[in-house]
């Protein structure tokens, strides 16, 4: 609930957290939207930087979903290494309009190529949360 | 005593500085608004270009990067969008006063802010006339 008084300092865990993390505001807006409307929390990155920024405050985050061709020091590829190598653990699914990435699948990166079904996205969302969470 | 907006008012958010946007995107969501985030001017001038989104208000940092900043942003709101409301907020106190001048309801909010204060101004600028 809305709090006058409270500045919150991380997302509420009421719902899983997903960050997106893609460059054109259209297709951020329109994942980010269909998310929250899947009653999931969405925080919004519009370049890998940001991206890293948010995954190195007090923001909980439990899935990244990122595009790859990005402006700023690294693309979502940079991003997908710095997470593995900084939290494991931490769901990543790629999403990218060119099928030169289209091969990340067969290392065992989650892809999806452009334009995708938003249905999808979130089935397999709710298979990793899934996942990651056996019980609770 | 919290008065949630109903029906869902849409607040468009530019910031730049992505823990700021993050941070007060998720309060106003809390409080009931629907958010759509833009980290440049430029960006939030294509989202008010966009016939298919509605926007009731814009909160803009004045300090941003990119081709324009929040004054260029306000001016172009005033050009092409007149009656859509903005806010828009500024470390300088200056720079607050010329904000104030661009926006019919300023002199808007210096840096840094409280959430409590933006939601304060969204509030006062919806409130009927």
């Amino acid at each position: 609930m809305c709090n006058d008084n409270a500045v919150p300092l991380a997302l509420p865990r009421k719902a899983i957290s997903i960050l997106v993390v893609e460059d054109s505001f259209a297709l951020r807006f329109t994942l980010a939207e269909w998310l929250r409307s899947q009653n999931y929390t969405v925080c919004e990155a519009a370049s890998a930087d940001e991206a890293k920024t948010l995954l190195e405050s007090p923001f909980i985050i439990d899935l990244v979903i990122t595009d790859v061709e990005m402006p700023g020091s690294m693309d979502g590829l940079g991003l997908f290494d710095y997470i593995k190598q900084k939290s494991p653990h931490l769901e990543v699914v790629v999403v990218s309009g060119n099928d030169k990435y289209k091969g990340l699948k067969d290392q065992g990166v989650t892809f999806f190529r452009k334009p995708y079904d938003l249905r999808l996205i979130s089935s397999h969302v709710e298979n990793i949360i899934k996942n990651q969470k056996p019980s609770e | 005593m919290n008065e949630n907006p109903s029906p869902q008012e849409t607040i468009l958010l530019v910031v730049d500085e992505v823990l700021i946007r993050a941070a007060l995107s998720a309060y106003l969501r809390d409080c009931g608004y629907r958010v759509l985030e833009a980290v440049s001017a430029d960006e939030a001038i294509k989202v008010l270009q966009d016939e298919e989104i509605d926007v009731d208000i814009v909160f803009s940092d004045v300090q941003m990067e990119g081709q324009r900043d929040g004054f260029e942003l306000a001016q172009w709101v005033r050009e092409n969008k007149p009656g859509l409301e903005i806010i828009l907020a500024g470390t300088i106190a200056r720079s607050v006063k010329v904000a104030g001048e661009l926006c019919d309801q300023g002199p808007n909010i210096t840096k840094p802010y409280e959430h409590q204060q933006v939601l304060e101004w969204i509030k006062r600028l919806r409130a009927p006339k």
